[in-house]
């Protein structure tokens, strides 16, 4: 069964995915001194970094359809304009 | 032997085993250790595989999950290795720092890191286990 705790879970999952992913990134590209490497060197920096960076962005999607999901169960009991309890 | 590649070596010899039910998160856990000069790294999802592996390798560290794929927890391969593998290190990874932190120190963890990962904490945590394998060695 679905609850409210798994989606926050869930959005949890995706939360430490994207930031895990971001400091792989960064790792990538951070820790190379990119003038002082070959060509061969810099296109598997590059495609590294450009994976990484796709992966963010899938997690990101990811992210907001959990958050889609989340939705009625908080619109359910609080309205959404005015933020009261119903 | 100069230092940087002292250092290099023992990162290459040092065995790593990253224990997490997440796929992805186990992956990226290890893209980064390699890029850091890990060679030797392990990935494992269950805690029954866990305890087998830990048994087999008697890994220098142990990046551990709470919540893992079967019904052993994080909590248990950290009691296990204790018995098994009392070298080695383990640093827990969890969001629930607040409720799990004390718990796991008075098991014996090494450290413990707090998800969603912060860059700062994952170079901390690794130069405090590289420098006492250097120290070790």
């Amino acid at each position: 069964m679905t609850t409210v705790r798994n989606k926050f879970h869930e959005l949890g999952n995706w939360h430490n995915k994207i930031s895990l992913a971001a400091i792989v990134t960064r790792e990538a590209i951070g820790e190379n001194n990119l003038t002082q490497l070959s060509e061969f060197q810099l296109r598997k920096v590059a495609t590294k970094a450009i994976d990484t960076l796709n992966k963010i962005e899938q997690y990101v999607v990811n992210a907001d359809k959990t958050i889609d999901d989340m939705k009625p169960f908080i619109y359910q009991k609080i309205a959404p304009d005015t933020n009261i309890p119903k | 032997m100069a230092i940087a590649q002292l250092k290099e070596s023992l990162m290459e010899s040092m065995k790593v085993m990253i224990i997490e039910d997440e796929i992805d998160i186990c992956d990226l856990f290890a893209d980064y250790l390699e890029m850091r000069g890990c060679e030797k790294i392990f990935k494992v999802s269950t805690g029954k595989d866990a305890i087998a592996k830990i048994e087999q390798e008697k890994p220098d560290v142990i990046f551990l999950d709470i919540q893992l794929a079967d019904n052993i927890n994080g909590l248990e391969v950290l009691r296990k290795t204790r018995e098994i593998s009392p070298d080695t290190k383990v640093i827990m990874m969890s969001a629930y720092k607040e409720e799990y932190g004390q718990q796991t120190q008075e098991l014996g963890a090494y450290g413990f890191l707090k998800k969603p990962f912060r860059a700062d904490d994952l170079s901390k945590v690794f130069d405090r286990v590289f420098k006492e394998k250097e120290g070790g060695s």
